[in-house]
């Protein structure tokens, strides 16, 4: 009889050559140095693959998946790896499922507005795709030369102008996916399809119910006319209170984007986008649509700024320098790490109205951990950002950070807010669950993933609180087991 | 027991969430089966529903339980309708936009249920799309939430999106939050009618040009007769540069209730957005009398009095476009025939294994396809 260790060890070399022998050794990663570059996303988790599977087509998929239940092990989608939430870190180990060779745009339909992805399409690559026929894809994370739509797919990602244009769930059509035991499925296909419903939850779903191997976008067309403006003020009350004037006035911005004196002089110092460098915040406001309506509403807006504190207002002339304004917004988070090398990023979402007592209570919470925050994000939606600074090689400082995070959290749901506007859960704030959601809202959760991946192998430990299966109140089953597995 | 009186009666109309819960709690035990109402007023739509035991009416919860105009969302229980919900809005200068079937008198909870939307989908979104968060009861009585208040959140699962056009099979929506929107400054109601099918071919596909400011694009057919209906939103400015460039003049908006009262059948043809008006002339059953398209929404509604034949004929319109007949209104034996989806979703198998863990004892009606 083989001693645990053994087995293990044994299953392993099997998985992995099955894999090789299913997709081509080619398209398969196994070595421990090539390993270590999948450890990670763009949060702080990290764990190493057992093996990175690198599929060409929907069968690679399939096979590996098989492969994946055959031995009980679990598997992880992964798109570019710049997920905040610790979402394709494979935790348990396994397969990583990395998707950056189905990267084919397979159909831009003008007429129907529509295209058709693999999940490894870099946003930013559909966006190009579909600007040939005047058309666009909503969703615009900062990572968009990077992510995947896969990826955003996954997490329902959101980025600046889905203030006026909504997430990622409200551009999708239809998902073709894999399930555990290598089935197949179409999702939707068609605006209102039978089965949107179930779509609807695959959005989000953080990969922990399928593997999604090909995606139907809803394009938009391209605005007619766009105003960008930049408005410069003493201190981040007064913008959050211009902010909440603004929409209180009835006017929805395209995007409407707020930094802080920390972020506007790390961009400046690295970009020099224009912004004022003695700014306490920035805003920037867009305006998208008819000519004569973005006219009148950017005028509407700039007067709301100045009758808020703003000291300067500023509306770009060109296109050229509308596109340095937007570079130095998307690059603010590279552009922090002038300041300190790590950043810890939480996105919980408030209530409009309460933004300006919430970034006073992160201020206080800064101060209180002795660590520089930086707030740069979503203004609009309520979607905070505010980046924990820190050095991780100084001794204590992580944990010190993680609870600077817990105390931000906290203050986000005390006024009514959420856990994650649009980086998703994953590893990083699924502890965070109870503070939201009741015992029995999560069961509800747990049942639905237990219907759709009853072996719990796709991307298990991923969204739900850790101990939660401890509690007694769940049934046993199979949930979560995956997670708590010794498969090799 | 309380649950024989519920029987005896066959209807009940609970007054708060908990007398809600306590009467599915008790069904539940006693493997009674339950079903959701607003008002009714299309139960039609949903056949299986009149086989249940116990009829669970939500037109008693029909408060506003907190609106945040700021903030533009709005928490509601779901037995308000949609009229009771603009009135309270309207004071503050807001809006819950629908303009789809019902688009009165449905209940919140009735139109989730539904999953319907309207023409001004294009530029609003579906409800679907506003909806930020609910209540439900499941099936063994547990009361469940869903999302939330804020207008981004990506924390859980979207069971809420998930709840909308499942026609009451996972549970009782007891209260949903939504995002709303500004009163327009301007809002027009315009068209043309003209029996030259091209003529509005072009001017619908001249407004589906534009990139903002239109609203919701309608063509109503009834026997060689198309009206244009077009909503045009925004400033004033450019409200009128639409209504000049596309030529239109005023018309009375699209009368929903009047058209599902003169006819006995109704099925819903969905596709793809932006190939509507041409798919309609395929549309070709001699005892379709009225169509409906929602411009840009993947949509046809075809009203008359549908017999065999003519679903089949519709089947293949849809199949033909990788789309869906969903029948709504027709005679018994039809339903009996083709069920309620032609053809079924490819994802029933999911949805359905869904529907055993949430609701193993089969109190809920069955999924309605």
């Amino acid at each position: 009889m083989l001693v645990e260790g053994e087995r293990k060890f044994m299953n392993r070399t099997h998985v992995i050559e099955a894999i090789k022998q299913a997709i081509g050794k080619e398209n398969v990663i196994d070595s421990p140095e090539d390993l270590a570059i999948y450890a990670r996303d763009g949060s702080i988790e990290s764990s190493i693959p057992d093996v990175v599977a690198l599929p060409r087509s929907l069968d690679h998929v399939v096979r590996v998946v098989k492969i994946a239940k055959q031995y009980g092990i679990p598997v992880v989608p992964r798109g570019s790896g710049t997920g905040l939430s610790g979402g394709a870190v494979t935790e348990y180990g396994g397969i990583c499922l990395q998707f950056t060779r189905m990267r084919k745009i397979l159909k831009v339909d003008p007429v129907t507005r529509t295209a058709i992805v693999e999940p490894g399409v870099v946003n930013s690559e559909l966006q190009t795709a579909a600007a040939r026929y005047g058309l666009f894809f909503a969703p615009d994370p900062s990572s968009q030369k990077a992510c995947t739509v896969g990826g955003n797919v996954a997490e329902n990602a959101g980025g600046p102008h889905c203030l006026y244009y909504g997430v990622t769930t409200n551009h999708i059509l239809g998902v073709e996916l894999v399930r555990d035991n290598g089935e197949v499925h179409w999702v939707g296909g068609v605006q209102d399809a039978p089965d949107s419903g179930l779509l609807s939850l695959l959005i989000g779903s953080e990969g922990t119910f399928a593997i999604i191997t090909k995606i139907m976008v809803h394009l938009l067309p391209l605005p007619e006319h766009v105003a960008t403006l930049l408005a410069g003020f003493p201190d981040i009350e007064s913008a959050s209170e211009a902010v909440s004037h603004t929409i209180a006035s009835g006017i929805i911005p395209a995007a409407l984007e707020m930094m802080d004196s920390v972020t506007v002089r790390a961009i400046e110092d690295c970009y020099h986008a224009g912004y004022p460098y003695e700014a306490g915040a920035v805003l920037l406001a867009e305006c998208e649509g008819l000519k004569e309506q973005v006219e009148e509403e950017i005028a509407e807006v700039e007067q709301i700024m100045k009758q808020h504190g703003a000291f300067m207002v500023r509306r770009a002339k060109t296109d050229e320098e509308r596109a340095l304004l937007w570079a130095g917004r998307k690059g603010a988070i590279g552009a922090l790490g002038r300041i300190k090398p790590n950043y810890y990023l939480h996105d919980g979402v408030v209530p409009r109205t309460k933004l300006p007592d919430v970034l006073k209570e992160v201020e206080r919470i800064g101060k209180y951990f002795n660590l520089p925050v930086a707030n740069v994000f979503h203004a609009g939606d309520g979607n905070l950002h505010p980046n924990l600074l820190f050095d991780i090689r100084e001794k204590g400082m992580l944990d010190v950070v993680l609870e600077a995070g817990q105390h931000i959290i906290k203050a986000v749901v005390n006024v009514g807010g959420t856990l994650s506007g649009e980086h998703g859960i994953g590893i990083e704030k699924r502890e965070f669950m109870p503070l939201i959601f009741s015992v029995d809202d999560i069961k509800a959760m747990q049942m639905v993933k237990q219907a759709l991946d009853p072996l719990a192998l796709m991307n298990p430990g991923k969204i739900f609180p850790t101990h939660f299966s401890e509690t007694g109140r769940l049934p046993s089953g199979r949930i979560g087991t995956a997670a708590e597995a010794t498969w090799w | 027991m309380v649950i024989e009186e519920y029987i005896n009666n066959k209807k009940t109309r609970p007054t708060s969430v908990g007398a809600l819960q306590q009467i599915i709690k008790d069904a539940f035990d006693t493997e009674h089966r339950v079903a959701i109402l607003g008002k009714g007023a299309y139960i039609f739509a949903a056949p299986k529903l009149v086989e249940q035991d116990i009829f669970i009416e939500l037109s008693a919860l029909n408060r506003v339980l907190e609106f945040n105009p700021d903030d533009m969302t709005v928490t509601v229980e779901c037995g308000i309708t949609l009229d009771q919900l603009n009135g309270v809005l309207n004071e503050k200068g807001k809006w819950f936009p629908y303009d789809g079937p019902g688009e009165h008198v449905h209940t919140i909870g009735g139109l989730l249920a539904t999953g319907w939307a309207g023409g001004c989908r294009i530029r609003y979104g579906a409800p679907r799309d506003n909806l930020l968060g609910i209540k439900v009861v499941l099936p063994n009585g547990d009361l469940i939430s869903s999302g939330g208040k804020v207008v981004k959140n990506v924390s859980g699962y979207d069971l809420h999106r998930f709840f909308v056009g499942s026609w009451g099979s996972f549970g009782a929506i007891a209260q949903a939050t939504f995002k709303v929107y500004p009163v327009p400054k301007n809002s027009v109601h315009g068209g043309l009618t003209s029996d030259d099918y091209g003529l509005i071919k072009a001017r619908l596909k001249k407004a589906i040009s534009y990139t903002s400011g239109v609203a919701a694009l309608v063509v109503h057919k009834v026997k060689d007769t198309y009206t244009l209906h077009i909503r045009v939103d925004g400033t004033y400015l450019a409200v009128n540069r639409v209504i000049k460039d596309l030529d239109l003049v005023e018309l009375q908006e699209l009368d929903w209730n009047a058209i599902l009262q003169r006819n006995s059948s109704w099925v819903k043809i969905v596709l793809l957005p932006g190939i509507e008006i041409e798919v309609l002339q395929e549309i070709s059953c001699p005892t379709v009398t009225e169509a409906v398209v929602l411009g840009g929404c993947g949509a046809i509604h075809a009203f008359g009095d549908i017999g065999h034949e003519e679903i089949v004929a519709l089947a293949n319109v849809a199949k033909k476009y990788s789309g869906y007949l969903e029948i709504l209104h027709a005679r018994p034996e039809i339903l009996n025939s083709f069920g309620r989806i032609v053809p079924p979703p490819s994802g029933l198998e999911l949805i359905s294994s869904i529907k055993k863990t949430f609701d193993p004892k089969g109190i809920f009606p069955e999924l309605c396809v």
